[in-house]
């Protein structure tokens, strides 16, 4: 009797302590947002103006991001959300990602706009959704299109592309970081973010213009890399 | 005295039913061919009729460089039977209501299985009002059709049959005259293990066929495999294909010369006689857009466009060259509408040759 009893309160303490282990199903749900200074994207009336004092509209929005990662705060490890994921304004499916179960701990949030120069090489992609549309020619520096943002400008039958890549060859891709906590442990719900594109700060703050070609202007490039540095994305707490 | 007689009645009984109670020898496995029901006991005399498994020749598409995995349907895999029943029924006019018209008399080989004439006749002698598609590399589509009315091959080939100005049969009377024709029961039996061939099959042998027509051997690919070289001036039509000053790349672009997409490229301003993919989708934001088509044979697939309105490359160059019409839908890529490309002589001849350059003479003479 007295041995039953020993085992009896001897597995209560056991399961008891389960709870203590480190097990959770905490999923991280991303999700892509777009606007205009805070206002909604107009596919339709020239009601945005950039810097330049440019009045425009957006009809496609293209662009991939990747190497999409939960940082640690210690720095000491990372867990990969996904390794790439390309946004089309035109197509809702694409604006979500659902993440794996994430370990306990305090991250922040990182990608990087577009593909590095190692992954961003002509036919890497071609069973991808994205190969055909995203294609930059091998003369031109070869790989994929970081984005495609295309509509009218001025008047309805004036179009910029504002197509920004890998320019003879050289790097324009870019890291975005966020400090938002991300804290997850066992008590913790499926957390949703907002990753938020304010397409209108890719013309300022240094001065871009709305153009037809600018796929081999390297100034240019150069100028919108460093503005989508400054400040295009915003992640914003949803859930948490 | 009575249990006496009911004793020897039953022995009487007994021997007299003897006889039936002989354990049966035999084979008592009702699968074999010789199962005898009555057997009681299986001597060991079962024999078994020799099954041979249906069975396909897989047929390998070797996925040419830079292009994607062939998107090929699960219940559709080449097989050679297969292929082989789908280029005998492409090629039949027994498809047709009045066994005048097959599915290449409208898809010519020498003209990259399009024809030379802006629309299509039909058996009734009545006309279309687009112009033939180039059956090439089919199997890396993701839609077809200048509207993209249909997302497979399968159910492309569906239509023509009973098209009213196309072959104008039914489906029914098709596969009435196929079941007739012996050849055919065998054929069908062999690449689908069929008895009674019905439209599915049909269907499904053409597409196994279409999937095979691939072409890649240009001069292009050729330059690309740096097997010779591109003159200059077809490496200068390269250039401006493949850069923003003839920005063709924009939707002509990657192996395949085409982005499974549908544009607006600029052809008329209004007054739409054919609305295209609005057509399917009934959404006002797709007026006017077509199915890019691959450039790859284009040499061969006069005229041009979806109505066939451009007779020679030189005209088409000529329309972007000149800037198009602008419409409401038409695509932003479109960026030099009303201004042009602004291409000189020298250059637009460049382009085209370059152009020509996409000619698989390989695949036309063989």
């Amino acid at each position: 009797m007295k041995n039953l009893l020993s085992v009896f309160f001897t597995a209560l303490i056991l399961i008891s302590c389960g709870s203590d282990q480190e097990i959770n199903d905490t999923k991280i749900f991303l999700n892509f947002s777009h606007n205009v200074d805070g206002n909604p994207v107009s596919m339709d009336d020239l009601s945005h103006t950039n810097l330049a004092g440019e009045n425009y509209n957006v009809l496609t929005l293209k662009y991939l991001i990747s190497d999409i990662k939960l940082i640690s705060n210690e720095k000491d490890h990372e867990k990969i959300i996904k390794d790439i994921h390309f946004v089309d304004l035109s197509d809702p499916s694409t604006m979500f990602i659902e993440s794996d179960i994430i370990e306990n701990g305090s991250y922040t949030l990182q990608f990087r706009f577009g593909l590095d120069a190692t992954t961003n090489v002509t036919n890497s992609f071609v069973n991808e959704t994205f190969h055909t549309s995203m294609s930059w020619p091998e003369m031109m520096g070869g790989g994929y299109h970081y984005m495609k943002l295309e509509g009218s400008y001025t008047n309805d039958s004036t179009f910029y592309n504002t197509h920004t890549g890998p320019t003879m060859g050289m790097d324009h891709s870019f890291l975005c970081s966020f400090d938002v906590p991300i804290n997850i442990n066992n008590s913790t719900n499926n957390l949703e973010y907002a990753i938020e594109m304010n397409i209108n700060n890719w013309y300022g703050p240094e001065v871009v213009n709305l153009e037809p070609a600018i796929m081999m202007n390297m100034p240019t490039q150069m100028n919108l890399m460093m503005n989508g540095m400054m400040g295009v994305f915003n992640l914003q707490g949803l859930l948490d | 005295m009575n249990r006496g007689i009911i004793v020897l009645l039953l022995v009487l009984l007994f021997f007299s039913c003897k006889k039936d109670l002989i354990i049966v020898e035999g084979c008592t496995d009702q699968m074999s061919s010789n199962w005898n029901p009555t057997a009681l006991y299986d001597d060991g005399s079962c024999l078994y009729d020799t099954i041979i498994p249906f069975q396909t020749t897989p047929y390998n598409i070797i996925t040419p460089f830079g292009f994607p995995d062939m998107i090929i349907p699960e219940d559709n895999p080449l097989t050679l039977e297969g292929v082989q029943l789908g280029e005998k029924l492409f090629n039949d006019p027994i498809l047709s209501a009045d066994n005048t018209l097959s599915c290449s008399g409208c898809h010519i080989k020498a003209n990259s299985f399009s024809e030379n004439n802006q629309y299509s006749t039909g058996i009734d002698n009545i006309e279309g009002f687009r112009n033939a598609s180039a059956l090439i590399n089919l199997g890396w589509n993701t839609s077809f059709n200048w509207d993209g009315s249909v997302q497979t091959l399968e159910e492309q080939v569906f239509e023509p049959v009973t098209n009213p100005i196309e072959m104008h049969d039914t489906w029914v009377n098709v596969e009435s005259k196929l079941n007739s024709d012996t050849i055919y029961k065998n054929l069908f039996k062999n690449a689908f293990n069929i008895d009674y061939i019905d439209s599915i099959h049909v269907v499904k042998a053409i597409a196994q066929f279409e999937r095979t027509i691939i072409s890649v051997d240009s001069k292009y690919d050729k330059w690309m495999r740096q097997e010779l070289q591109l003159s200059p001036s077809e490496l200068n039509g390269f250039a401006i294909f493949n850069s923003e000053k003839g920005d063709c790349f924009h939707c002509h672009g990657t192996e395949m010369f085409m982005d499974n997409d549908f544009h607006n490229n600029g052809l008329d301003a209004n007054n739409f006689a054919d609305l295209g993919l609005a057509n399917i989708t009934n959404n006002a934001d797709d007026i006017a857009k077509f199915k890019t088509p691959t450039l790859r044979n284009i040499e061969f697939t006069a005229p041009y466009m979806h109505d066939g309105r451009f007779s020679t490359l030189e005209e088409v160059v000529e329309h972007y060259n000149s800037g198009g019409n602008y419409s409401p839908t038409v695509d932003p890529l479109m960026k030099k509408i009303g201004v042009g490309l602004q291409l000189t002589n020298a250059e637009k001849q460049d382009l085209i040759n370059f152009l020509k350059a996409l000619s698989d003479y390989n695949f036309i003479n063989n």
